[in-house]
């Protein structure tokens, strides 16, 4: 079973980063099946609304892991929108050049915001994914700042030649993979929350098999019981591959 | 093979799971490396008399010897005495099941302290089933919120020498009853974090804890690669996912 896993956070307030920590991480993933990990950043390190030093930061820890484990780590950068844009394209330009190949936005503010116009044309024109998180939060003050599934939508419908990624498939549910149903630049990932029955069968039901992309959420979940949710559905060993691995590996590039 | 301590039969309206018929469950179980588990009816969460349910789960239970059957009692109902009994004169009862979040009781209620009595006196087991869903992801309906860890703390206070089981608790939970309470045993289908169980054993004894799937509202696999994933010894994986039920249910 070949895996790559599309959320993680492999140092997560504070703690993973140091080498010891990540080297048992490595070695224990692997064991797994799991040939890279996309390594999203402690993004929550700061705050919500991070300045444009405290993310460098955080995107520096990230590139540590990339340095350490350049077969293994893909580093997608922290950016808060609300900078503006000569911040945000300086900020993605450093990382790229790096070797980052993703953006990864959390909850400095609503995907459905004004202030994205400026990321997302910076992520069309660098030609990287947004993983933007994301919950059911229609009706919820938190939405604010908690992006729904229709912001996330709405995100992807504005901007079709970025590829989306929307966070969390527990955390959106049956109404979130209904609205990702008819953009095909929109991805789901399974990370986070319980792993629920038929919410896998559901989104390959309604999606295809070749928009959702096996995701943990680490350290916030146990790794068996992410994989589990996605090796012990009902659906086609040919999905399940795709879903652990093959999708992603095509939305990143390759490996 | 493993031995499931949360597992349900019936149909829970709020999702689209698989539907199976007893056989059918136990057909599944196996399959995914269970060697027997303790099941559950769901429909008296949303009855008022859950006896003709425990029943039928129990004459079911009869064709499939990979299920032990663990009836549920309502407290708040009058005749939840008579039901024990008859169920205990039927089968070789090993637990019964409580759900107070659903059927609005208080762990503290003079019911439960006669049920401890009973119980203790049989031989059986007692299940406390905190929650059956993630209250930040349910159907917008259903607005049940889990049994509180200080309800239980109370209950094992009174109870001290009567160990008992609790189904659906979250990891910070189970660290916090852990600090006030000595003699609770629970199962990990709600529990998550990465390396969980070496997190946990820092905290509580190895036979505290106890492998439960929570299918089929859950993904069974993801419960059984949980455990058969976890980076622990061996022994301490064949302690959780089948020793420690084996002693605690007599089974």
């Amino acid at each position: 079973m070949r895996i790559i896993d599309i959320h993680t956070h492999p140092v997560f307030f504070g703690d993973g980063a140091q080498r010891e920590q990540v080297d048992k991480l490595v070695r224990y993933a692997r064991s797994l099946g799991i040939e890279r990990m996309v390594a999203l950043g402690d993004v929550l390190y700061h705050g919500p609304t991070p300045t444009p030093e405290q993310m460098a930061e955080i995107n520096d820890t990230t590139h540590q892991l990339m340095q350490w484990y350049p077969h293994f780590f893909i580093g997608f950068c922290g950016l808060n929108p609300l900078w503006g844009e000569p911040p945000v394209r300086a900020e993605l330009e450093r990382c790229v050049a790096h070797g980052f190949r993703g953006i990864k936005l959390e909850i400095s503010n609503n995907a459905r915001d004004r202030v994205m116009k400026p990321l997302m044309k910076a992520a069309e024109d660098f030609g990287v994914p947004v993983l933007q998180h994301t919950w059911d939060t229609k009706g919820k003050a938190m939405r604010q700042q908690h992006s729904d599934s229709s912001d996330t939508a709405l995100l992807a419908r504005r901007h079709p030649n970025v590829k989306v990624i929307m966070a969390h498939l527990y955390g959106i549910g049956v109404r979130g993979i209904l609205e990702a149903k008819h953009l095909p630049n929109l991805y789901i990932d399974t990370s986070s929350c319980l792993p629920v029955a038929g919410l896998v069968e559901c989104a390959i039901e309604q999606l295809g098999d070749d928009r959702l992309l096996y995701g943990s959420d680490l350290p916030i979940r146990e790794l068996g019981q992410c994989i589990g949710r996605v090796s012990g559905a009902a659906i086609s060993e040919a999905a399940k591959h795709k879903v652990l691995f093959q999708n992603a590996c095509e939305l990143l590039g390759g490996i | 093979m493993w031995i499931d301590v949360n597992a349900s039969h019936g149909h829970w309206p709020f999702d689209r799971l698989p539907r199976r018929t007893l056989p059918e469950l136990e057909a599944h179980l196996v399959s995914e490396g269970i060697e027997r588990a303790l099941v559950s009816p769901i429909e008296p969460l949303f009855l008022a008399d859950p006896d003709p349910s425990n029943r039928e789960l129990l004459a079911g239970c009869r064709a499939c010897p990979h299920l032990v059957p663990v009836p549920v009692l309502h407290l708040g109902m009058p005749d939840w005495r008579e039901n024990l009994e008859a169920y205990q004169q039927q089968t070789d009862l090993k637990a019964v099941k409580l759900y107070p979040n659903f059927h609005h009781y208080p762990l503290s209620s003079r019911a439960c302290r006669d049920l401890v009595r009973i119980l203790r006196d049989t031989g059986t087991r007692l299940i406390v089933n905190i929650r059956m869903f993630d209250e930040r992801n349910g159907y917008t309906g259903l607005k049940i919120p889990g049994v509180k860890v200080k309800h239980l703390a109370g209950f094992a206070e009174r109870h001290a020498d009567f160990p008992f089981l609790c189904t659906g608790l979250y990891r910070p939970e189970i660290l916090e009853l852990a600090d006030r309470c000595v003699d609770f045993r629970t199962d990990l289908s709600f529990a998550d974090w990465h390396d969980l169980i070496n997190q946990l054993l820092t905290r509580l004894r190895p036979e505290q804890l106890l492998f439960g799937s929570h299918t089929p509202l859950f993904v069974t696999r993801a419960a059984t690669l949980k455990l058969e994933l976890a980076p622990i010894p061996e022994a301490i994986r064949a302690q959780i996912g089948r020793e420690n039920a084996r002693t605690f249910f007599r089974l």
